[in-house]
C-alpha cells in the first residue's frame, strides 16, 4: 500500500480547510474545517460573532453559511453550507495523543490563505489560568486568522481546532470535544447570554470571587425573560458557586425545560441577588450550551 | 468592563466590573476603539465625565485620565 508523502497529506488537509468570514456586527475572519462532505463546517465560536457568515472553499467557491449551533464555552460553532461532495477532513481520537507527536496547522493567518505550520504536541490537558478545559497544546506558530482551522497529526487527521495562543503554545479544542459538541442534542438547555470570565473583588483581605460577566442578552431568551441584564455578573447557582466557565455549561447540560436558580451581582460586589430562570431550547438557531 | 486595575483612574472613579460605558466626554462609545481614541497622550491629566449603565440605570463618574505606569525604574 502506498504511503502518501507529507506534501500530499498537507494538500488534502488544505482542501479541507475553509476561509470563514463573518460580517455585520462582530465582523471578522478566520478558518474552518469541513467536517462532513455534505456541508458541515466546524470553526471557533469567536470567529462567527457577526450576523452574516460566508465560507470560501480551497477552490475559491463562496457559500453563505448558516450557524447551526454556537457554544462560546467550548468556543465552537457548527456551520452548514449548501454543498455536497466536499473534501471532508478525517478526525483522530485526541485522547490518544502523546507529547512529541508531529502536529500540522493549516489556516489563513494574516491574509495568507492555506498557510501551513508544523510543530510537536506538548500535551493534552488543562493549562494553568484557563480553567479546567482540556486543550491540545502544541508548539505550532499560530497567528490571527488561524482560529477555527485544523490542527492535525502526521497523517492529516484532525486532532483539534486551533483557538488561541498562550504561553507561546498553540491551544486547540480537542477533536473529541468537537465530536461531543456536534453530537449534543437539542435537549441541552439554552440561557441566551454571552459571557466573559472575571475575577470579582470582595471585601478587603478576602480572595477574589470568580464570576461570569454578562456581555449580551439575546432578546426573547430565557435570560431576557428573567430580566438578566448586560453587566450582571453570574456567580453560581443556589447549589454551587461557579469557579470556571465550564460550570455554567455544566448547569445547562441536558434537561432543557426546567427552572435554574442563578445567583448574580448587579452594581454591588457584596450583594448577591437571585433569579429563577425558566430554561428552554433555542429556536430557530440553537445554542447548545449558552455562555 | 470586565476588569478594573487596582488604583487605576477607573478604579479611583468608582468604575465597576459589569459597567457598560456609554460615552466618554462628549463622545458616544459604540466600540472598544472609541475608548482607545480618547486615551491619547494629549488627554493625560484631563478630567472626563464618563456615562455608563449599571444595573440598567444610567450613571456618571469623573475620571482623571492617567498615564500608564511603565516597568523598571
Amino acid at each position: 500500500m502506498a504511503i502518501p508523502g507529507f506534501g500530499e497529506i498537507a494538500e488534502q488537509l488544505r482542501r479541507s480547510t475553509v476561509l470563514v468570514q463573518s460580517g455585520g456586527r462582530g465582523a471578522g475572519s478566520g478558518s474552518g474545517v469541513i467536517w462532513s462532505a455534505d456541508g458541515l463546517v466546524v470553526t471557533n465560536a469567536h470567529v462567527v460573532l457577526g450576523s452574516r457568515v460566508k465560507v470560501q472553499l480551497w477552490d475559491g467557491r463562496d457559500f453563505d453559511a448558516a450557524i447551526v449551533s454556537r457554544d462560546t464555552c467550548r468556543d465552537l460553532a457548527e456551520l452548514r453550507i449548501s454543498a455536497a461532495g466536499l473534501p471532508a477532513a478525517a478526525a483522530a481520537d485526541s485522547s490518544k495523543l502523546r507529547p512529541g507527536e508531529l502536529a500540522i496547522a493549516i489556516g489563513n493567518p494574516l491574509g495568507f490563505v492555506g498557510a501551513l505550520a508544523t510543530g510537536v504536541i506538548h500535551g493534552v490537558g488543562p493549562l494553568g489560568g484557563l480553567g479546567r478545559r482540556t486543550w491540545v497544546q502544541a508548539d505550532v506558530r499560530l497567528a490571527p486568522g488561524n482560529s477555527g482551522g485544523p490542527l492535525a497529526d502526521a497523517h492529516g487527521r484532525v486532532i483539534g481546532i486551533n483557538t488561541m495562543v498562550a504561553g507561546g503554545l498553540a491551544l486547540a479544542v480537542p477533536s473529541n470535544t468537537v465530536r461531543d459538541f456536534l453530537s449534543a442534542g437539542p435537549e441541552n438547555a439554552w440561557l441566551g447570554v454571552t459571557i466573559h470570565p472575571a475575577q470579582i473583588p470582595r471585601a478587603a483581605g478576602s480572595a477574589k470571587r470568580f464570576g461570569l460577566v454578562v456581555l449580551e442578552v439575546e432578546p426573547g431568551s430565557p435570560a431576557d425573560l428573567a430580566s438578566l441584564l448586560p453587566g450582571d455578573i453570574l456567580v453560581g447557582t443556589e447549589e454551587k458557586a461557579f469557579d470556571a466557565v465550564e460550570d455554567l455549561a455544566g448547569t445547562l447540560h441536558g434537561g432543557a425545560s426546567r427552572v435554574l436558580r442563578l445567583e448574580f451581582l448587579r452594581g454591588d460586589y457584596s450583594k448577591i441577588r437571585r433569579v429563577a430562570v425558566q430554561l428552554g431550547t433555542a429556536s430557530p438557531v440553537r445554542s447548545s450550551v449558552a455562555a | 468592563v470586565v476588569e478594573v486595575e487596582p488604583d487605576s483612574p477607573a478604579h479611583k472613579a468608582g468604575v465597576m466590573i459589569g459597567d457598560l460605558l456609554l460615552s466618554f466626554g462628549s463622545h458616544p462609545i459604540a466600540h472598544v476603539e472609541d475608548v482607545h481614541a480618547q486615551l491619547g497622550a494629549d488627554n493625560i491629566g484631563k478630567s472626563v465625565t464618563v456615562k455608563f449603565a449599571r444595573g440598567g440605570a444610567a450613571q456618571e463618574a469623573t475620571i482623571v485620565i492617567g498615564e500608564r505606569p511603565r516597568g523598571g525604574n
